[in-house]
């Protein structure tokens, strides 16, 4: 999937397509500005405000920050101590205790999981190939202008309908994002849904190791006045955390296309739910009857996925409402 | 004082109200809603940088309500799993029995899911459109609009509007 970190981000899941609220049983929903009015008329009765503790409030907060500082700093010294150990490993081939068969260093006798060549270089260099047209643009400090051609990123030769076995999610690095790092996501969100960036914004996500934000653009012409918007959204992010895409769709267009799927009706399948990739090229769609539903989806007469989507259809299942 | 005491002191003395009624209707209960609005401030002055625009600081604030009110619903959600295993049969509240009496608006938004009835007051209380709550909500906009849907749905059958007949008075179901 052409450049994306992150296959599903918003997972619309509603309850059986082409099920009329007639069929359904449902009564007649309220008209909306009598809802407005009621729930400002039910907010009124809130009884004053009881005075918020204020030696407590602070206390608490310097409590948190106090721990959150402790975590960063101890899973800072675990990311050291952990290259420290692969580079070590790296770098010496094999440590004591090891044995070595036909070149090749065993670590951790007796009970060996893994094996490190020996001579294996401490800083390894993976060649990409030469026809590999560079995608990805860096922000600041250096503009490098991505050189994709519009679309390159996520229209891509890939089927046009997939039938997966099961929903697949990406596998990020444990801990979560540090916060920097959902500041630049946060702003790049604010800037791109609605407004006059939406119709180049594709969608932001995280790298899987929380090294950086990849923001899809359909032009990357507009990449610094992105930023710029984004600086002005949240003056502290670290505009270094963020790489732009090319990609071919916007978010707008997938949302288009989400709804599209979601109307489908009256066929031998139920959709539950459609999701859009981060980077607005894969509708994933959840149904009942994967089978049935790849087969609607293949079929060119149906006219799925508009050009430049793909559509991954995988095994879903209802929401059910939990009040509780 | 401090930039954070400076900062709790005006948002409190400007926003207070507004935060509490905004947070009793996320909770549908008054102590609930005082306890709300004193841990979202907590947590909102936990942060590393205290924003300086009170607006922004509100909207952390606002933001750190939902999240709050969402996460408690997964943790019932989770304790409701549980409950047949532990519990000896009629224990269990029939979950059917709450829908036959229609009820004020606030039991009735009690009554949602809590992901719904944050929806349901961002979008029809604090007037955002849908991508504003999708962003404060950290979804889609399509997850908003089927979860404004269905809560619209399941009121529809709750509560009792004052100025409108129960559906099932004019023959509707």
């Amino acid at each position: 999937m052409g450049g994306s970190d992150e296959p599903y981000e918003d997972a619309v899941e509603i309850g059986e397509v082409g099920e009329s609220e007639e069929a359904a049983g449902i009564a007649e929903a309220p008209p909306e500005p009598l809802l407005s009015a009621a729930l400002a008329v039910e907010a009124g009765r809130a009884a004053p405000l009881r005075e918020p503790d204020r030696r407590e409030i602070l206390a608490d907060a310097r409590r948190l920050r106090g721990q959150r500082t402790g975590t960063v700093i101890a899973a800072g010294a675990l990311a050291v101590a952990g290259v420290g150990v692969g580079a070590a490993l790296l770098a010496g081939g094999h440590t004591s205790g090891s044995t070595a068969a036909n070149g090749v260093g065993v670590v951790g006798s007796p009970n060996p999981s893994y094996f490190v060549p020996r001579g294996w270089p401490s800083t390894m260099v993976v060649p990409l190939p030469a026809t590999a047209p560079p995608t990805v643009a860096w922000g600041p400090p250096t503009y490098k202008i991505g050189t994709a051609t519009p679309g390159a990123a996520n229209a891509n030769p890939a089927p046009s309908v997939t039938v997966l076995p099961t929903r697949t999610y990406p596998s990020f690095a444990p801990g979560g994002p540090p916060e920097p790092l959902s500041a630049v996501i946060q702003a790049a969100g604010r800037v791109g849904r609605g407004g006059p960036y939406a119709g180049v914004f594709g969608g932001a996500a995280y790298d899987l190791q929380f090294r950086w934000t990849n923001i899809y653009l359909t032009d990357l012409g507009k990449q610094a006045e992105f930023l710029a918007a984004m600086v002005r959204q949240d003056p502290r992010i670290d505009t270094s955390l963020a790489r732009f895409v090319q990609v071919a769709h916007t978010r707008l267009d997938c949302e288009a296309e989400q709804d599209r799927i979601m109307a489908v009706a009256g066929k031998s399948f139920r959709v539950f739910g459609v999701s859009c990739s981060s980077d607005a090229a894969v509708l994933g769609v959840g149904v009942d009857d994967t089978a049935a539903a790849g087969a609607f989806f293949a079929d060119p007469a149906n006219g799925f996925p508009a050009p430049g989507f793909r559509i991954e259809v995988a095994p879903g299942t209802p929401m059910i409402a939990v009040t509780g | 004082m401090g930039d954070r005491e400076q900062a709790l002191d005006a948002l409190v003395a400007a926003r207070g109200q507004a935060l509490k009624r905004y947070a009793y209707l996320m909770s549908g209960d008054d102590d609930t809603a005082d306890d709300l609005v004193q841990e979202a401030l907590t947590r909102a002055l936990a942060r590393r940088a205290v924003p300086g625009d009170p607006r922004e600081l509100e909207w952390y604030v606002r933001r750190i309500v939902v999240n709050l009110v969402v996460d408690a619903g997964r943790r019932r959600t989770r304790w409701w799993r549980l409950v047949p295993r532990v519990a000896s049969h009629g224990s269990v509240a029939d979950g059917a029995v709450a829908v036959v009496e229609r009820m004020t608006l606030v039991g009735a938004l009690a009554a949602l899911p809590p992901r719904q009835r944050a929806c349901v007051v961002l979008h029809y209380y604090e007037d955002l459109p849908v991508a504003e709550v999708a962003e404060l909500l950290g979804v889609g906009p399509g997850t908003v609009k089927s979860q404004l849907h269905d809560a619209r749905r399941t009121l529809a059958q709750t509560w009792a509007a004052p100025d409108r007949e129960p559906a099932d008075a004019r023959g509707e179901v």
